[in-house]
């Protein structure tokens, strides 16, 4: 908090700092699915519960193991529905007979998302607020004079093949073509441009208005820092669970908590790590997740006090975000392309 | 060491914005929040955007000098009138030479490492070249485009009460243990002025608004100044000044306060300013010399309203 | 208030009476003048600023736009002139700014983000100066467009834009003209499809007619014959001036034939007139022109 301070006069100039989120020690994500998967049949659904379970058991172990009877292990599971891409199915078809599967298994699910949640939760624009975090990486000889290409809708890894000649004089002489180049290589690239957002004109009541369409992998970036507990909007935690209160579930997924709490006394939503038990087909999401989270101008007295709380737990945590998020690829099949 | 840039100008708004559309004007992240003073007079800063940088230092002479890092930059509004952008980056001296993973720069906002290992006065020379050197880090740009992201936003009316010149004024802070806190302020032509402060380490984090100060202060100088000479040239062509005069009374004249704004370790470098070039005599000056053309012009119309 | 100086064809004499308005200007205005000819910046051979006859070696307009440098050179006149009698002139004038564009440089196609610089470079001296003129290319340019897309932003929309055609007094000029404002792919076509209000932009455009020769003048060396026929003339382009919408009510004014022009591209100073060398009248024309310029009774809507 900045004050000005003289003799005889203080004004406050900024608010309190930001509010702290009660944290597990790890959030488990059992799954990640699309309407097209929940729409055809429970087969699908079953089969990813089966495959998860071995590996939830796992976590469980390790996790104790990693803890060492020090403090009792606080480690909650979640899962995520995307609404975002379609919406055109209804919760009260769908999350109870999602749940009964998972019990058939055995698989408690704490807490239940929406990826259109990511998007915007009680009323606080998570994508956007995100989007604005964004501190992409300077290729060499980057001095600040241009504005950085964050305003494209696009971030990478490294630095894009140089584009040839627009936007320059005329009759200037034509260059050889470049590759693309992986920052902090060693001796090959593995170059990964991720598309963020894609911003299009859509016709609403005769007016012509433009619309922006997150990517999944950047609505994946926003469900991770949920998951860590790192967001905040103006200081105050967002997407905080809530517990659906109502008697049966609802017509529409936007009638629904962006987080619903479904157990009684779960561990904390948000923790210290997270780890995704998503199918093979993730692959790519994630990795475009990681370069993401990488890429974020966090806010710094979030984090250190995370770092901190956990030390005091005896909890070590990396500094950077991506290092504390973990992911097991299973064999489970998904219905058609996942972005 | 800091250096960072600050450039100042008039808002394109006919009048003096209140207080909330200043918070509305300046909350450019969103999340992120805008903070106000209100005393002794509104001061709205709007949160910090950042850009990752890594290019060539100048130097002066030429040296090796690499920065890698970030560089921050923020708007400050000062009475709803004056807009100003600052730019800077405390500069870190390290002995790496290979640039490290991203998050090493991410998680140190505003810090820029040099490589390279060069002196330190040769940076200093370095940033404050007359004429911006191509391939180097930029300030300037990052300042001005701060500057014109605002100067675009929605609150505003597009319709500058004053025509009045832009300054830049580029500034670096070194810290020396123990130091007494000294300036020194050299103008470079109409526009450009560059500034050197020395404090002790602990003050180093208030150099950035003390030169926010000065700059706010150097700029309403200039275009008080300004104003005098146009009002001048208008009186010998046979065309009023009056409008002219009132807008510079209704926009500028509140907003001298040297000082008010600073940390109260940095204020005796407001008064070594006072001694010389004596701002606010000057200042008083020329305000007094706009006030009595006003009250002459009132008295010539009352007058004259009396004969007919 | 930006001031846009365009035509349809080369050699009109656009640069030159751009040049010489901005000076008028300057003696009571802080003027910035824009050389936008990006395919040949040579307004600074105008100025008789030697180091930027044909534009400056960097940092001019051109790198502005294509390099990305954040500000773009800028001379001032009253101190940059190799002519004596331009720097003294008036101890109490305005600032007269110049911005060059580079040597060498050429045409550029137009990026958001060039558009984006030129929006700024707009706002920016438009609170800077009283006045900026901008010296479009010839034609329908990339600068001309660039222009009309600029001044429609929301942002812009506080600012005054006026826009000149400058046309010689010949039949093919005046049709010329006509298809630059009026005609497909015109100012008034593109400049709706930019965004602007169609019936506002035309309000924002006058006509100047250059170099038109004055038959009222005795010519000793002109026969009878010669003089009927050139009245003839005279009327017949004035018919047809009207028909193209180049009419009376449309013309900023006129600047007479300068024979000091014909030979050499320059500022017409007092001092050129008291030695006899240039004519009064030409004097008085641009004076004129800069006072219309900026007189809003011209201006309003018809
Ligand atoms: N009133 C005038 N009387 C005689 N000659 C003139 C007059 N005005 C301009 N000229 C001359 O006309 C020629 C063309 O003028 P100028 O270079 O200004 O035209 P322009 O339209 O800018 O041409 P370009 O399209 O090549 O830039 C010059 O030689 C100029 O001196
Ligand atoms: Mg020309």
């Amino acid at each position: 908090m900045t004050t000005i301070d003289t003799s005889a006069y203080t004004e406050a100039t900024a608010k309190p700092e930001p509010r702290h989120v009660a944290l597990s020690h790890l959030s488990v994500e059992v799954g990640h699915f699309y309407m097209e998967d929940l729409a055809d049949g429970d087969e699908r659904i079953r089969t990813q519960f089966r495959k998860v379970l071995p590996w939830l058991e796992a976590t469980r172990t390790a996790l104790a193991a990693d803890l060492d009877g020090v403090v009792k292990p606080r480690l909650s599971t979640c899962f995520l529905i995307d609404d975002y891409f379609r919406t055109d199915t209804s919760p009260d078809e769908i999350v109870d007979r999602l749940l009964g599967i998972a019990d058939e298994f055995g698989i408690t699910i704490d807490y239940l998302a929406r990826e259109a949640g990511c998007f915007e939760a009680d009323r606080v624009p998570l994508a956007e607020l995100t989007a604005a975090m964004l501190l992409p990486e300077p290729p060499v000889g980057t001095t600040g004079a241009r504005p950085p290409v964050q305003d494209s809708g696009w971030l990478c890894n490294g630095e894009r093949a140089p584009d040839t000649n627009s936007g320059n004089q005329a009759m200037m002489p034509v260059t050889d073509w470049e590759p693309p180049v992986e920052f902090g290589k060693r001796n090959h690239s593995i170059f990964l441009d991720v598309e963020l957002w894609k911003d299009r004109t859509e016709r609403v009541d005769g007016r012509l208005v433009e619309r922006r369409q997150w990517s999944c992998p950047f609505l994946a970036s926003v469900w991770q820092l949920l998951r860590l507990g790192a967001l905040r909007y103006e200081g105050e935690p967002v997407a905080q669970p809530q517990r659906w209160t109502g008697d049966s579930w609802p017509k529409r997924w936007s009638d629904l908590p962006a987080v619903v709490q479904l157990t009684q006394n779960p561990a904390p939503f948000a923790a210290y790590r997270t780890t995704s038990i998503l199918p093979q087909s993730y692959l790519g999401i994630e990795h475009a997740v990681r370069v993401i989270l990488d890429h974020l101008d966090i806010d710094k007295s979030v984090t250190d006090k995370t770092v901190e709380r956990a030390l005091r737990e005896g909890v070590r945590l990396p500094e950077q975000l991506s290092s504390r998020v973990s992911h097991i690829f299973v064999e489970a099949p998904v219905a058609g392309a996942r972005w | 060491m800091i250096i960072g840039e600050v450039r100042t100008g008039l808002l394109r708004n006919s009048l003096p914005l209140p207080r909330q559309a200043v918070v509305d004007l300046l909350s450019l992240r969103p999340g992120r929040q805008v903070v106000a003073t209100d005393r002794p007079i509104n001061r709205t800063v709007s949160p910090d955007s950042i850009v990752g940088v890594d290019c060539t230092l100048a130097t002066e002479p030429q040296a090796k000098a690499r920065g890698i890092g970030t560089v921050v930059t923020h708007a400050v509004v000062v009475g709803g009138a004056v807009l100003q952008s600052s730019s800077r980056t405390r500069l870190e001296w390290v002995d790496y030479r290979e640039r490290k993973a991203w998050t090493h720069y991410t998680h140190r906002r505003g810090v820029v490492d040099v490589l390279g290992n060069p002196p330190p006065v040769q940076v200093v020379n370095g940033s404050k070249r007359s004429s911006h050197q191509r391939d180097t880090l930029d300030l300037g740009a990052m300042c001005q485009r701060m500057l014109m992201l605002v100067q675009g936003r929605p609150q505003l009316d597009y319709k500058p009460g004053l025509r009045t010149q832009p300054t830049q004024l580029r500034w670096n802070a070194t810290a020396r243990k123990g130091a007494r806190p000294a300036v020194h302020l050299h103008i470079d032509d109409e526009s450009r002025r560059t500034v050197d402060v020395v404090v002790p380490p602990e003050l180093l984090g208030e150099a950035s608004r003390f030169c926010e100060d000065l700059a706010l202060h150097d700029w309403l100088y200039t275009a008080l100044g300004n104003v005098v000479e146009q009002a001048e040239r208008d009186m010998a062509a046979g065309t009023d000044p009056m409008k002219l005069l009132g807008s510079a009374l209704t926009l500028l004249v509140r907003l001298w306060m040297p000082g008010a704004h600073v940390d109260s370790a940095l204020r005796p470098l407001w008064a070594d300013l006072e001694d010389v070039p004596g701002f606010s005599q000057s200042w008083h000056r020329n305000v007094a010399w706009i006030r009595d053309q006003i009250s002459m012009s009132t008295l010539t119309a009352w007058q004259d309203a009396r004969t007919f | 208030m930006l001031v846009f100086a365009s035509s349809d064809k080369g050699g009109t004499g656009r640069s030159v009476t751009s040049c010489n308005i901005a000076f008028h200007l300057a003696q009571r205005l802080d003027v910035a003048y824009l050389d936008f000819d990006f395919g040949s910046p040579t307004s600074g051979a105008i100025f008789e600023i030697p180091r930027a006859e044909r534009g400056v070696e960097r940092e001019g307009l051109h790198t502005y736009f294509t390099d990305g440098i954040t500000d773009p050179r800028r001379l001032d006149v009253w101190r940059q002139t190799t002519r004596q009698d331009l720097r003294g002139s008036n101890v109490r004038a305005g600032r007269l700014a110049f911005f060059p564009g580079d040597k060498g440089g050429a045409e550029f196609g137009t990026t958001r983000e060039i558009q984006q610089r030129c929006v700024e470079l707009f706002t920016r001296l438009d609170s800077e100066f009283d006045v900026v003129v901008v010296d479009l290319s010839a034609g329908r340019s990339a600068a001309l467009t660039m222009a009309l897309m600029a001044t429609a932003q929301p942002s812009m929309r506080g600012v005054t834009a006026r826009w000149l055609v400058f046309h010689r007094w010949t039949h093919q000029h005046i049709v010329a003209a006509n298809g630059l404002v009026y005609g497909d792919r015109g100012l008034l076509a593109v400049g709706k499809s930019a965004g602007h209000d169609q019936d506002t932009l035309l309000d924002a455009i006058r006509f100047v007619r250059v170099a038109v020769p004055n038959l009222r003048e005795h010519n000793p060396g002109q026969t009878a014959a010669q003089a009927t026929w050139l009245h003839a003339c005279d009327e017949e382009l004035r018919k047809l001036a009207v028909d193209n919408r180049l009419g009376r009510s449309r013309i900023l004014g006129t600047t007479p034939v300068e024979p000091v022009l014909q030979w050499r591209e320059q500022i017409i100073a007092e001092s050129d007139v008291s030695a006899k060398i240039a004519n009064a009248g030409t004097v008085k024309s641009f004076r004129e022109l800069s006072v219309r310029l900026t007189d809003d009774a011209v201006w309003e809507g018809m």
